[in-house]
C-alpha cells in the first residue's frame, strides 16, 4: 500500500496542495513558490521514470510506456512554466495559483494515460478539463478571456455528457467499464444483435467527444476562439499537454477495448483526419490574428496525428506517436517565442505586429523562421520528417487519393508559414517591439532541437520506434 | 415489470431534449446550464437502469463519481458566469460574439 505514494501523481497533488499554503507566508517573495514548483516537477518526473511497471492492475496501469509519456509531460509543463513565467510577470498578472491549476491539470493529464477503465478515464478529462476552465478565464479583467471560458466551459460540458452517454452504453451492452473486459465481451460479438447497435453507438460518441476535447475537425469550432481569447500562456498549455493526453487516449481506447470493431471507427477517423487537414489548412489563410493562425496550424496536424493512427498499422502508429511528439516541439517553440515577444506593452495579438522584428531583433527573428520552417515541412527540420513519415503510411496503406490530398493541403499550409516570415523579414513598421531576455536559453535548445533532431532524425526515431513496442506488448 | 428499453428510450429522449437545448436555445446562459444538469441526469439514469439491468453495482458507484464531478463543474460554471457578467453587463448569448474571424 506504501507503493501508492511513489507515483508521480500523488507527489504532484500533496505537493501542489502544500505550495498553495506556503504562497499564503510568501506574497512577497513569488520567485521562491515557483522554484518550489519546478523542483516539485523535477521530482515527479524522477519518480515517473523509476515507476515499477506492474503486470496485474485492474483500472490503472502501470507500464514502462505510461511512465515514459508522464516522463515526457511532466517536462513539457517544466519548459511551459519557465516560458511562462516571465511573460506573466511581464503583465503584472503573475499569480501562483495558475501553476498550481496546472498541476492539477497536469495530474488529470497523467490520470488519463493511466486509465485503464473508462471510470478513470472520465475523471481524468475531468480533472483537465476543470483546470483549463479555471486557467482560461485567468484575465479576470479581459473580456475577450471570460467569453472565451465560457464558451469552453458549456462545449467542454457539452463533450463530457456525450462522452458518459457513450460510457454509459458500452458499460450497458458490455457489463463491464474495464478495458480488458470491454475487449473480451467485444471481440465475441454477434453482428446482427442489440448488443452490437449499442456499442456501435457508444463508440460513436466517445468518438465525438474524445474529437471535441482533441480538437478535430468538425468538433473544432471552439478551437480558434478559445485560443484566441486566453493568456498566451495558457495557449501553449492547451496546444500541448491535454494533446498528448488526448492521443494516448486514443491509442488505449481504440486498439485495446475497442480492436475488433477496427472496421467501424477506422473509416470514421480516417473521415476526420482528412477533414481536420482541409480546414485547418484552408480557414488559416485568411486569419490575421497570430493565435488564431496557430489554432489553425493546431487543427491541420492534429489531422495528420488522426490519420496515421486510423491506418491501424504499425507504421501508421510509429507514424503518429512520431508526429505527436514533433508537434509538441514545434508548438512549445513557435508559442515559447511569441511569449518572448511584446509589443506595446501588451503580448503580440497580430501578425502584422511582428514587422520589422529581423531588424531589431535578427536573434528572435531567426527562431521565428526556423519554427514557421519546421511547421510547413521543410526538408532539413524536424517537421519534414514527420510529414513525410505520415504520407509513407498512407501510401504504404495504399491511400493513394488521400495521400495527394494531404500533399496538397501540405502545400497550401506552407502559405500561410511563409507569409510570418515574409512579415518578419520584409515588412518595416514602427513599433516598439522588446523582449525579456530571462529564460531564453532554454527557448533556443528548444529551437535547436528542431534543427538538429532534423537532421539527425534517427534519435527521435528510435526513442518513438521504442515507444511504439511497448506499446504493442499492452495491446496483445 | 417495466422492459429496460422504455428506461433507455426515455433517457435517450431526455439526452435528445438537452442537446436541443443547448443549440437551440439564444437568449441566455443559465438556461444553457440547466441544460447541461439535464444531460447529466439523462446520463445517471442510464447508468442506474443499465447497472440494475445486469445486476451489478459498478453503475450505481459511477452516478457518484459523476454526481460529484458535476457538482465540481457547475461550481466553476457559475464562478465564469460571474466573471462574465462583471465585465459585460449581459449574460446573453448573442453578446458573445466578440471572438470571431
Amino acid at each position: 500500500m506504501i507503493e501508492l505514494f511513489y507515483i508521480p501523481e500523488v507527489i504532484l497533488s500533496i505537493g501542489v496542495l502544500l505550495i498553495i499554503i506556503l504562497d499564503l507566508y510568501l506574497q512577497k517573495h513569488k520567485y521562491i513558490s515557483f522554484s518550489l514548483i519546478q523542483l516539485l516537477l523535477v521530482i515527479a518526473s524522477l519518480y515517473a521514470l523509476t515507476e515499477v511497471p506492474q503486470q496485474n492492475y485492474s483500472s490503472y496501469e502501470f507500464s514502462e510506456f505510461t511512465s515514459l509519456i508522464k516522463f515526457l509531460l511532466i517536462l513539457g509543463a517544466i519548459i511551459i512554466f519557465q516560458y511562462t513565467y516571465s511573460h506573466l510577470n511581464h503583465l503584472n498578472s503573475l499569480k501562483i495559483e495558475y501553476f498550481t491549476i496546472s498541476i492539477l491539470g497536469l495530474v488529470g493529464t497523467m490520470v488519463m494515460i493511466s486509465a485503464y477503465s473508462l471510470l478513470m478515464l472520465y475523471l481524468g478529462i475531468e480533472l483537465l478539463s476543470l483546470a483549463l476552465y479555471a486557467l482560461i478565464g485567468f484575465n479576470k479583467h479581459s473580456g475577450l478571456s471570460s467569453e472565451a471560458a465560457i464558451k469552453y466551459y458549456v462545449l467542454g460540458a457539452m463533450s463530457s455528457g456525450i462522452l458518459l452517454f457513450g460510457i454509459s452504453l458500452i458499460y450497458g451492452f458490455t457489463g463491464s467499464i474495464n478495458y480488458f473486459d470491454i475487449a473480451d465481451q467485444i471481440r465475441n460479438i454477434n453482428s446482427n444483435s442489440v448488443q452490437y447497435l449499442g456499442i456501435i453507438f457508444g463508440i460513436i460518441f466517445i468518438t465525438a467527444s474524445l474529437c471535441f476535447k482533441f480538437g478535430a475537425a468538425p468538433f473544432h469550432i471552439w478551437v480558434p476562439d478559445i485560443y484566441q481569447g486566453s493568456l498566451i500562456s495558457t495557449t501553449i498549455l492547451l496546444s500541448t499537454l491535454p494533446k498528448i493526453a488526448v492521443f494516448i487516449v486514443f491509442l488505449k481506447l481504440y486498439f485495446i477495448p475497442f480492436m475488433a470493431l477496427e472496421y467501424v471507427w477506422s473509416d470514421i477517423l480516417i473521415f476526420i483526419g482528412i477533414a481536420s487537414i482541409i480546414i485547418g489548412s484552408i480557414f488559416a489563410l485568411t486569419q490575421e490574428n497570430i493565435k488564431r493562425l496557430l489554432a489553425y496550424s493546431a487543427i491541420s496536424n492534429i489531422g495528420f496525428i488522426i490519420l496515421a493512427m486510423a491506418l491501424v498499422s504499425n507504421d501508421g502508429l510509429h507514424a503518429s506517436l512520431y508526429y505527436t511528439i514533433v508537434y509538441s516541439f514545434t508548438a512549445l517553440a513557435s508559442f515559447g517565442v511569441v511569449t518572448h515577444i511584446t509589443s506595446n506593452s501588451h503580448g503580440i495579438e497580430d501578425i502584422s505586429d511582428l514587422a520589422g522584428l529581423s531588424k531589431t531583433h535578427p536573434y528572435y527573428a531567426i527562431l521565428i523562421l526556423i519554427t514557421m520552417l519546421s511547421s510547413a515541412g521543410i526538408p532539413p527540420l524536424i517537421g519534414f520528417h514527420a510529414k513525410l513519415m505520415v504520407i509513407q503510411a498512407l501510401i504504404n496503406n495504399s491511400y493513394i487519393l488521400l495521400s495527394i490530398i494531404v500533399v496538397l493541403m501540405t502545400v497550401v499550409s506552407a502559405y500561410y508559414y511563409l507569409r510570418v516570415i515574409k512579415t518578419v523579414y520584409f515588412e518595416e513598421r514602427e513599433n516598439l517591439i522588446s523582449t525579456y531576455t530571462s529564460s531564453n536559453i532554454l527557448l533556443s535548445i528548444n529551437v535547436i532541437l528542431l534543427l538538429g533532431l532534423g537532421i539527425f532524425p534517427f534519435i527521435l526515431f528510435d526513442t518513438t520506434n521504442f515507444l511504439v513496442n511497448l506499446l504493442t506488448v499492452i495491446s496483445i | 415489470m417495466i422492459p429496460i428499453s422504455y428506461y433507455l428510450i426515455l433517457s435517450t429522449i431526455i439526452f435528445t431534449l438537452s442537446i436541443a437545448g443547448i443549440f437551440l436555445n439564444r437568449k441566455n446562459i443559465l438556461v444553457l446550464l440547466m441544460s447541461l444538469e439535464l444531460m447529466f441526469l439523462s446520463v445517471n439514469f442510464n447508468l442506474i437502469t443499465l447497472g440494475n439491468y445486469l445486476g451489478d453495482l459498478t453503475g450505481q458507484v459511477f452516478v457518484f463519481f459523476v454526481l460529484t464531478v458535476v457538482a465540481a463543474e457547475s461550481a466553476i460554471g457559475l464562478a465564469l458566469l460571474i466573471v462574465l457578467f462583471r465585465n459585460k453587463k449581459t449574460i446573453d448569448v448573442d453578446d458573445l460574439s466578440e471572438l470571431k474571424g
